[in-house]
């Protein structure tokens, strides 16, 4: 594909996840962006993947006034999402394609979730409480806590949710989606002619 | 000039309040249950607020968009991505309620039908536009710095020939030679391969540009100056030279008052001068123009022939694929035909649309310009009941293959299998129904569209636009269609800006008026 058109396909589909993101904040859970962000990842690789999260998270933070310090957290997150997403195994197989689309969506789900409840977590609770970080503790000791921390303050449920609504959408339209992404590659390119 | 987005500001009181909140529960709960406790978790918290809506200013009062560098230096591909998504956003969002509707037009649906009837069609529509607007891009220069050959105005081609499946031959060999400012139109019957004819030509000459039927799809930019200094940008000329070209491409074209403009609420007609003239300042010497009168009025015709003249001036090489030949006879310089992937030098022999105008139904042509409020009106009447083709036509459509939308046409209107395929047919597409839908020409996916929706039991049928990209043959075909429907008692609204159409199948006219004389819709 020629570079112009994966430029202008990223821009589209950011747009697509950013519009995505703006209406599905306040429903608990919906991270509707998560499937397409994943699938474009495996459809058009790792890079193209990491760079789609990050679009889709940069244009809606612009878009709804949401820059701040927890940005780049979430720009790492999502990036990585896209990029882990590419680096699945490949196969022509679609069954065999939504399953191992929709496993991957489930752990980046949580992996999403607790990579930003990591940061989130100091600045919530404050030190002293017995879900707070304990300095000096063991790892076992805080990892513990922070699972506490993860189910008390809902975002166990939260990425449950996320992961839940990205495995259905997977299922319900994930082969057509991949279908028309790969689309985009086999539309004739004229130059090569 | 800066404005307090209030509404942005409000979300960061409320999250203050919250992470306040927040640390206050978690103190009570998971330390001890005290009111001094409480207090100082507030006061820690508070802390936190401040800095919260410290931010909640800032975003209320920045607009980050402005900082985004126009002719970046680094990460050109991702700015230059992060600029199309937010241009973009405000357009895609459109064409989901758009798509929406176009969903309830076609049956009703629930659930996942639904789910799959708007997902689809948005993003493939997506899709096709990123495709659309990346060869623009290119055309204009992206991608290939400075390194890129010369731009050319001498078309020299010697092997035509294309397939886009192996052994299926669109074009098949001979060679196109076309000299320097010359203006030359190619006829051709419904999806014979007038648009990759030009596609070929776009990718062989450097700097061509290619503008299809809806212009718009080919811009990036929230404002007409952006759009035209896009191309310069990418040779990365000097801001003082960027400004002298452009004012000089808008002086041209006519385009000095609308430099501010957002390109896509344009009316079709500046839409269309917009790309042409994007086209000329990135110092393109060639011109493909797909289907150029197609989407346009009367008066935006005007203004298209008075482009043509400009372009003629500035001995720009303008190569038009057209089914409305006979508007463009005196402007051309060579007319080609293209029957069956050969190209012959000749004027294609006119044959004339048949008038069948039913006596005793009612067929209705609703006539006026773009703007005017023909789509809004045809919608309107959807909604109480009637059966409309909309425009463009592929929003109906969401199935992996033609086959697939033409059984569940069957399916959808009760009616015995290959009931809608034999309708396709009489249009005349010869298409591999293995297809996807969405890879037709734009007459095949209106001739699949009408079919889909004149299989069902009707009682009014509403068509937008129901000749865009059609030939004559294709055009006679709806014509007869038209005439059977309304004599079985259907009435029949059109809305059309093809006259030669309306007087051939309507027995009332309606000319609805522009509520504003302005150009600018």
């Amino acid at each position: 594909m020629l570079a112009s058109r994966h430029v202008a396909l990223l821009g589209v589909l950011a747009a697509i996840n950013a519009l995505v993101r703006l209406m599905g904040t306040g429903v608990a859970g919906i991270e509707t962006a998560f499937a397409l962000i994943v699938l474009a990842g495996y459809v058009f690789g790792w890079r193209f993947g990491a760079a789609l999260g990050l679009l889709s998270i940069l244009a809606s933070a612009m878009m709804s006034g949401g820059i701040g310090p927890w940005l780049p957290f979430q720009l790492s997150g999502a990036a990585l999402v896209g990029a882990g997403a590419g680096l699945l195994p490949k196969t022509k197989e679609m069954k065999a394609r939504l399953v191992v689309t929709s496993i991957y969506a489930v752990l980046a789900s949580y992996f999403y979730g607790i990579f930003l409840t990591a940061w989130t977590w100091p600045l919530f609770v404050g030190p002293g409480t017995s879900i707070s970080y304990l300095e000096g503790g063991s790892v076992m000791e805080n990892v513990s806590r922070f699972v506490q921390f993860e189910i008390v303050s809902g975002g166990l449920l939260w990425d449950t949710g996320r992961a839940i609504t990205t495995v259905v959408l997977i299922a319900l339209v994930g082969k057509t989606l991949m279908l028309a992404l790969e689309r985009a590659t086999t539309r004739p390119d004229f130059s090569k002619i | 000039m800066t404005t307090f987005r209030f509404k942005v500001f409000k979300q960061y009181v409320w999250l203050a309040l919250f992470v306040v909140l927040l640390r206050v529960v978690f103190r009570l709960v998971f330390d001890s249950f005290d009111l001094e406790n409480a207090w100082r978790a507030a006061t820690e918290g508070l802390m936190l607020a401040l800095w919260v809506l410290g931010f909640g200013v800032l975003n209320a009062f920045v607009n980050f968009r402005k900082f985004l560098p126009r002719s970046p230096k680094y990460f050109k591909n991702f700015i230059t991505a992060l600029n199309i998504a937010l241009t973009l956003a405000p357009e895609i969002a459109r064409s989901v309620t758009r798509v929406r509707e176009a969903g309830k037009l076609r049956a009703r649906r629930r659930g996942f039908r639904l789910l799959h009837s708007v997902v689809i069609p948005v993003l493939s529509n997506a899709i096709d536009q990123a495709i659309d607007l990346g060869d623009s891009m290119q055309g204009r220069g992206f991608g290939a710095g400075l390194k890129r050959a010369a731009a050319s105005s001498k078309i020299e081609i010697t092997n035509l020939s294309f397939g886009y499946q192996p052994d299926v031959y669109v074009l098949r060999g001979g060679s196109l030679s076309i000299e320097p400012g010359q203006l030359v139109t190619i006829a051709g019957n419904t999806g014979c391969g007038k648009s990759t004819l030009l596609k070929v030509i776009e990718s062989k000459v450097p700097g061509a540009v290619y503008v299809n039927q809806f212009p718009r799809r080919g811009f990036l930019e929230d404002n007409v100056f952006d759009e035209l200094a896009f191309g310069l940008r990418q040779k990365e000329k000097s801001a003082a030279v960027i400004r002298d070209r452009v004012a000089e491409a808008a002086r041209s074209f006519g385009l000095e008052k609308l430099l501010l403009e957002d390109p896509q609420v344009l009316s079709a007609g500046w839409q269309q001068r917009v790309a042409i003239a994007s086209g000329v300042c990135s110092g393109s010497k060639v011109l493909l123009l797909d289907e150029p009168l197609s989407a346009l009025d009367a008066q935006a015709c005007e203004m298209f022939f008075e482009t043509l003249k400009e372009l003629k001036h500035q001995k720009i090489t303008v190569v038009i694929a057209e089914h409305r030949i006979e508007d463009l006879q005196e402007t051309s310089d060579v007319f080609l035909t293209l029957d069956e992937g050969k190209l012959t030098e000749r004027f294609p022999e006119r044959t004339e649309l048949k008038d069948r105008i039913s006596l005793t139904g009612n067929v209705l042509a609703l006539l006026g310009s773009n703007g005017s409020g023909k789509t809004t009106k045809l919608r309107k009447l959807a909604e109480s009941g009637g059966t409309l083709v909309p425009q463009p036509a592929s929003d109906l459509l969401y199935l992996d293959t033609v086959a697939e939308e033409l059984r569940q046409a069957d399916i959808d209107a009760n009616q015995s299998s290959g009931s809608a395929a034999t309708l396709f047919f009489k249009f005349g597409p010869q298409v591999d129904l293995n297809q996807n839908p969405r890879d037709l020409s734009e007459g095949q996916k209106l001739a699949l569209a009408i079919s889909i929706q004149l299989v069902k039991p009707l009682t009014q049928l509403l068509l937008d636009e129901p000749t865009l990209g059609f030939d004559t043959p294709s055009r006679q075909q709806l014509v007869d269609t038209i005439f059977e429907i309304s004599n079985s008692g259907t009435e029949v609204i059109v809305a059309t800006h093809d006259l030669e159409f309306a007087t051939a199948i309507a027995n009332r006219t309606e000319r609805l008026q522009t509520r504003e004389l302005s150009d600018v819709s």
